[in-house]
């Protein structure tokens, strides 16, 4: 009830998905850069000789030497009817890269043109270790590949037990979101994640924010804990955070400095999963503290204001224009937008 | 320029006037594409800890897998004027991001391209980048991981073998290179590992972007030049022309007659004949065109320092004229009759 009424006061009672303007998108520059990193030395191993395409001239390769690691992907799209005051930064979740944000598993546009449309400089970054981010066999341990029909159960597509590798046999939350026909599509965007790189991720996004920053933060899932850490560690250059079921909080020990307006967002069928439910309950306890240390913080469950069916991957889902708006009027209402 | 005139009719004063540089699209977006489900059985199931300090989980690495897709990301300007999509094909151990902003924060060919009118697919092959790779399960072979300097020696920026230093004033530059050298670290962070086993599924992965896209251009790098040969090869009809950037590896020489119908381009940069790695290609290349040409095709070729146009590296869409090599490729595109 209480989270109801807050939700009637900020206007944000959902509204009708309205399909993404034809219109052209105008942009004044657009561009890419890779940041951060550090230079490593391996010695001791023998020389290779490679031949790099077949039927190509052998060269050797020498293992030992200086390399470059840890360096991180953005892509930036500046737009020329610039409304948001600050730019928009878009972290995606484990492993997923930027493309999470752009075009939907489904084929219509995402979040990426949504923002852009909506007068957003908008930055879409790869996670250190991900996609044109690169990664280097240095890490410890080694990455995780996701079997296909992991996320169906784990991202609330279907309840646990409900994923089948016979299509017809798959079953479905009932209403939900998600485009399931695009299920495999959306499989093609996972990479292998590590487990063993948080804080080589976390040092690549500090200097992405050092770079690009004062900024708006928009992250999803495992980037939710970068997302608390990194506004934890750069306080007073990341002005508003929205964090899209984050599936894991910030630090417990510095929740002072999370004074900038924050918003948490859950989806349908989360709050009594087992899994999610605990997810949620963390982060929820984690915005007790905030809130218990001054900080001020909008917690929205979407089926509270009418929004359902949405599975852990909302900005795919086929309402994801809908939840955008959510999200836009939250920024809107923050004094964030022109 | 219309829109703003339009706009101002309108009275719609909140929406500012055009510049001359702005990029104006009618739709950008990026898919996957290609790719299969690979099955994986028989591996034993590991115990990991996937957070820090929290409890070891259990890992089944066996069951269906998706493998070998290819990212993709378009743009389609408002103001079309090459007559088929143009695909940007980057080179081994980079990704798409060989054509967007240069090393030293300049535009790239993508950039350019969209401006001239092009729609533009910049994908990352199969293995690379957004692409993602498979696991050992189903990869034979190990990635190779490019040590700093190993660029900078061989992709003619530094004299050859030995010019590399890690004190960057002692590093021996190629005289005249237009190569952005003070920006050779964020070149570095470009990097992606890389397979050599992986040719066969990075080639399908092409296919099924040229059958989706296509009729195109293709404008290819490197080792991205063989596998744009190769690729043609199979589809000649969907190949409308090829602009071959330092081929590293041509096609099939007993393929290249398949290519008759399709105008090819090949562009060398400088000091090619003194370096004996890439005076070796550039045979291979020659050959490669001497095929398509004795077949009744057509290829032109320009070595880029007979045209006046000296100094440029292996990377030569990331060097400081990157424009004027842009501009020597529209021209040609231009007159093949390829653009409205």
């Amino acid at each position: 009830m209480h989270r109801w009424v807050l939700a009637l006061m900020a206007g944000l009672i959902a509204t009708p998905a309205m399909a993404q303007s034809k219109e052209p998108i105008l942009l004044r520059d657009m561009g890419s850069f890779h940041i951060g990193g550090r230079l490593i030395e391996v010695s001791g191993l023998p020389v290779k000789e490679v031949v790099f395409s077949p039927g190509g001239v052998p060269a050797k390769v020498d293992p030992n030497g200086t390399y470059q690691v840890e360096q991180m992907y953005a892509q930036y799209f500046l737009v020329q009817n610039r409304k948001g005051k600050l730019p928009l930064l878009l972290w995606h979740g484990g492993g997923l890269t930027g493309a999470t944000y752009e075009t939907k598993p489904d084929g219509s546009p995402g979040w990426l043109n949504y923002f852009l449309r909506h007068g957003w400089d908008t930055y879409i970054s790869d996670a250190m270790e991900r996609g044109r981010s690169g990664w280097t066999n240095t890490f410890k341990g080694d990455p995780v590949f996701l079997p296909l029909g992991d996320p169906w159960e784990r991202f609330r597509v279907g309840p646990i037990g409900s994923w089948n590798e016979a299509k017809a046999k798959r079953v479905t939350y009932p209403g939900v979101q998600f485009p399931t026909e695009a299920y495999e599509q959306f499989m093609k965007q996972g990479v292998p994640r590590w487990v063993t790189t948080d804080d080589a991720i976390i040092a690549a996004y500090i200097e992405l924010v050092d770079k690009v920053c004062p900024c708006v933060l928009l992250v999803h899932s495992q980037a939710g804990s970068f997302g608390f850490k990194v506004a934890q560690a750069r306080p007073d250059k990341v002005k508003a955070l929205i964090a899209v079921e984050p599936s894991t909080p910030g630090d417990k020990d510095k929740v002072a400095a999370l004074k900038m307006p924050i918003v948490v967002i859950y989806g349908d069928n989360a709050k009594d999963h087992p899994r999610w439910g605990k997810i949620r309950q963390n982060v929820h306890d984690f915005v007790g503290l905030i809130r218990n240390a001054g900080g001020s913080v909008d917690t929205i469950d979407l089926p509270d204001i009418g929004i359902t069916g949405n599975t852990h991957l909302m900005m795919m889902d086929k309402n994801s224009d809908q939840v955008a708006d959510v999200i836009q009027k939250w920024l809107a209402g923050k004094g964030l937008v022109e | 320029m219309q829109r703003a005139v339009i706009a101002v009719a309108l009275g719609l004063a909140a929406l500012p006037a055009l510049a001359d540089d702005d990029i104006v699209l009618r739709g950008m977006g990026s898919f996957h594409i290609g790719g299969r489900i690979a099955e994986v059985s028989g591996k034993p199931v590991k115990e990991i800890q996937r957070m820090p300090g929290g409890p070891m989980s259990k890992l089944d690495p066996n069951g269906q897998f998706m493998v070998e897709q290819m990212y993709v990301e378009y743009f389609l300007p408002k103001n079309k004027k090459g007559k088929y999509p143009l695909l940007m094909w980057h080179g081994g151990g980079l990704t798409g991001v060989t054509y967007e902003s240069t090393p030293d924060g300049r535009e790239g060919w993508m950039n350019m391209f969209i401006r001239k009118g092009w729609d533009t697919y910049v994908s990352d092959a199969v293995e690379r980048g957004r692409s993602g790779f498979a696991s050992p399960d189903v990869w034979s072979g190990e990635p190779i991981f490019l040590n700093y300097q190993d660029p900078f020696e061989r992709f003619r920026i530094g004299a050859g073998e030995g010019s590399w230093n890690a004190d960057p004033s002692k590093r021996k530059l190629l005289p005249g290179d237009q190569f952005p050298f003070e920006a050779y670290d964020n070149y570095m962070k470009q990097s992606v590992p890389r397979w050599l086993s992986t040719d066969k599924a990075i080639i399908e992965g092409y296919l099924a972007l040229v059958d989706k896209v296509c009729p195109c251009v293709l404008l290819t790098h490197s080792q991205g030049g063989a596998f744009g040969f190769l690729v043609a090869e199979q589809r000649p009809d969907k190949i409308k022309a090829i602009v071959s950037i330092e081929a590293a590896t041509a096609g099939k020489v007993v393929n290249a007659p398949k290519l008759k119908d399709t105008p090819v381009l090949m562009i060398f940069g400088d000091y090619v004949d003194e370096h004996p790695r890439w005076a070796a290609y550039k045979k291979i290349d020659t050959e490669y065109a001497n095929a398509i040409r004795a077949a009744g095709g057509t290829v032109d070729w320009i070595n880029l320092p007979d045209i006046g146009i000296k100094g440029n590296s292996h990377m030569m869409m990331q060097d400081k004229n990157n424009a004027a090599i842009a501009d020597v490729i529209q021209k040609w595109l231009v007159s093949k009759g390829l653009v409205e």
